[in-house]
């Protein structure tokens, strides 16, 4: 096979240069070079392949089994903390006044310290070996037994006291406020806080996925043609070199090439769409609704302590104000004025109800739960100046409210499961997608190499 | 193979060619000096001591996210009005300077944080015991400096019409109300602080507290991974216990109360 010992055999035959059989650039070094840089360009094609479909795979564990369940799990973890505090004001406004709406707001404040604790495990499991997450879980865990000793200590309070509804006396007031600022300046911040940190986690993980899916496309797509090239380069060769205008098993490499080519692309583009479609339209729109959901319960209890608390009545009437701006914004100075803009803004039924940003009109699409939940929004609004006028007794004055706040809350969760299931779809088309994928590259690796090679293998004994 | 060894290295230049091209805007986390805007007038928060030297609650804010993001500081100190200017106009990447995140505001710029929750409180001479709430400004003569509207703005979010007295800036307020000629000054309680803890005992700190201010970061628009950097480091601030020092240390002397410190609930990067 040495150089020297070929070459000058086979140019130097007289019959065979004018028959023109060997072209006289053929030789087996020239022959071999030209397939191992076929399978070189094959296997940077289908490496490249098999790596961007891994980080598609990471991305989806990430955004699908980790981070986006964590985000649930905060968020649902800030709901029940917000309600449980919101059961305890109810609680202390009612007084001894009304024992059935007493009772059904005894009997969830049970049901939402159930769900605080299970929110509360839950979320520290999925944290995982994250140790800033796990700390801040723990001391949400902490914080939250000093909240319910305080919340206790208010209760009972009010139990001595035993006074008619909205007479609160000033100790009961005191000690509630220990319990709301706790859960107001420690306890929901940091379970919101939680929900973003990981909302980030699943940005990172998109944003870097769809780096390496589009750094995958660039270089499956340059070495998937640099391989056929290298093939019909290698086919030529033999072509003239020997004249066989066609070599089976270069045409089955080719062919196997040409369709790892197009189905990889393809692959991987599907999964893009698949993860963007995940991301932007599912996460993203889930994640603000799931923030207003968690922001709207903020804001009914602000709504229950302005009738509790009256010394602080302007304020917890001023937080609720920038609550409604965060989830809904309308240029406005104040509710009243609110009010009236989201009237005139929204009582024009187009597809969607016209937004100037906010966690709730984020989550708006052309759907009917869309303006269900657009109308109850109004409608809570529109109870909540009601609620301040103030006709009838703090008991059917926060039950109006409540009612509302219900009918608000049943909306925008259904509204939060359409975009869940968009979200859902996403990861399982994303993972239907690229499952067996990562098993069929190796497989087409050495059927290619194998093709490859048998297709030169008859040539180069030629030389023998 | 000579003539493929190229080709094979173009194929993997490629990539690496495309992803500098698709990079995301500017992002602060790229650069190695941070130019924070704060304010040098504001007694606690952010001032020039005698010494020349920066300091006040802000300032140290400002040092610890540095800090934290390992980047070298360029202050830029700014006027309050100039707060939004120096980010659209591209002279400072952060403005940490008192600066409330508002609906308003989100529209131009983006903000970091919250780094601190403030309250818009009053203060008023130190005997003056008839001003308990901000009901009871009713009437009563309330310094405005110039272009602030904040007897107008009382009156339209509260429903409270006081008498608005005009006044240059702070400091002029703070002599108006110790001579007599207003009765009483509202903004937020940090600042009140600052000039309470100037009058050396004139003036007291009510303790009102009658709106919420969410105290956030500003920065240029369109930098998620900056800002989620800085609510990182945020988190870090008062997880490791930083916040609540400086805020003992800047304010418990001029008589805020400090019971409980308020983490700040996140506005979000989008």
């Amino acid at each position: 096979m040495s150089l020297p010992r070929t070459v000058p055999r086979l140019e130097d035959d007289p019959l065979a240069l004018r028959l023109d059989l060997v072209h006289p650039t053929a030789s087996p070094p020239r022959l071999l070079v030209r397939a191992v840089a076929a399978v070189l360009a094959l296997a940077a094609m289908l490496t490249a392949l098999a790596v961007a479909a891994a980080a598609a795979n990471d991305a989806l564990d990430v955004i699908g089994h980790e981070a986006g369940p964590q985000v649930v799990a905060t968020t649902d973890l800030y709901f029940a903390l917000s309600d449980a505090d919101a059961q305890v004001a109810t609680l202390l406004l009612l007084g001894t006044s009304d024992p059935d709406a007493a009772g059904a707001a005894e009997a969830r404040y049970a049901q939402r310290r159930g769900e605080i604790a299970a929110a509360l495990l839950e979320a520290h499991r999925l944290a995982g070996d994250d140790d800033a997450q796990r700390t801040t879980i723990e001391t949400v865990m902490a914080r939250y037994g000093e909240y319910e000793q305080l919340a206790a200590e208010a209760l009972l309070l009010a139990q001595q006291a035993a006074y008619p509804q909205g007479e609160a006396p000033p100790e009961v007031v005191a000690a509630y406020r220990e319990a709301g600022d706790l859960m107001s300046g420690q306890l929901l911040p940091l379970s919101y806080n939680l929900t973003l940190e990981n909302a980030t986690t699943v940005r990172e993980a998109y944003d870097r996925a769809e780096d390496r899916i589009d750094a995958g496309l660039l270089i499956v797509a340059v070495a998937g043609l640099i391989a056929l090239a290298a093939l019909v380069w290698l086919q030529i060769h033999l072509a003239r070199g020997f004249g066989r205008v066609f070599n089976p098993s270069l045409l089955v490499a080719t062919a196997v090439c040409l369709l790892y080519l197009g189905t990889g692309l393809a692959v991987l583009d599907a999964e893009q769409t698949a993860q963007e479609t995940a991301k932007v339209d599912g996460f993203d729109s889930a994640l603000s609704l799931a923030r207003a959901n968690a922001v709207s319960n903020a804001l009914y209890v602000d709504q229950v302590r302005y009738l509790l608390d009256d010394e602080r009545a302007a304020i917890y009437e001023q937080t609720l104000f920038d609550k409604a701006q965060a989830l809904h914004y309308e240029e406005a100075d104040n509710l009243d004025q609110y009010r009236e803009r989201l009237a005139a803004s929204w009582s024009l039924r187009s597809t969607t109800p016209p937004s100037t940003g906010g966690l709730l009109s984020d989550g708006f699409t052309a759907s009917d739960a869309t303006w269900t939940a657009a109308d109850a929004y109004r409608a809570l609004m529109d109870a909540d100046a009601a609620m301040r006028i103030g006709v009838g007794t703090d008991a059917e004055r926060l039950a109006s409210v409540r009612e509302a706040y219900d009918a608000y809350d049943t909306a925008l969760d259904a509204l939060a499961d359409e975009h869940l299931a968009v979200f859902r779809t996403g990861i399982d088309e994303g993972e239907k997608a690229i499952a067996d994928f990562g098993f069929l590259l190796p497989a087409a690796m050495v059927s290619l190499a194998a093709f490859t090679f048998t297709g030169i293998a008859p040539r180069l004994r030629e030389f023998r | 193979m000579r003539r493929t060894a190229p080709l094979l290295a173009a194929a993997l230049a490629l990539p690496l060619a495309a992803a500098g091209c698709t990079a995301d805007d500017q992002s602060i986390l790229d650069a190695d000096v941070l130019r924070i805007a704060i304010q040098t007038d504001q007694p606690l928060i952010g001032w020039e001591n005698e010494d020349g030297e920066y300091e006040g609650y802000d300032v140290d804010t400002a040092r610890y996210i540095a800090d934290h993001l390992g980047k070298e500081i360029e202050w830029v100190p700014v006027l309050t009005a100039d707060r939004e200017t120096v980010l659209l106009e591209d002279r400072a990447d952060l403005t940490i300077a008192s600066f409330s995140i508002t609906q308003e505001r989100k529209r131009d710029i983006d903000f970091a944080g919250p780094y601190a929750i403030a309250h818009q409180d009053l203060l008023v001479r130190a005997g003056d015991t008839e001003i308990a709430s901000i009901a009871d400004i009713t009437g009563r003569r309330l310094c405005s400096t110039r272009g602030s509207n904040v007897s107008e703005r009382i009156n339209l979010e509260h429903g409270v019409s006081s008498v608005p007295v005009l006044a240059e800036d702070a400091i002029q307020c703070l002599e108006m109300l110790i001579d007599g000629r207003v009765d009483v000054i509202a903004t937020d309680d940090r600042i009140l602080a600052g000039l309470a803890w100037q009058s050396n005992g004139a003036a007291r700190l009510v303790g009102a507290g009658y709106s919420e201010e969410r105290l956030g970061i500003g920065m240029q628009p369109g930098d998620t991974a900056g800002c989620e950097a800085i609510n990182r480091a945020i988190t870090a601030m008062y997880a490791d216990g930083t916040a609540e020092l400086l805020m003992q240390q800047w304010f418990a002397p001029a008589g805020m109360d400090l019971s409980s410190i308020p983490i700040p609930q996140y506005e979000g990067c989008e």
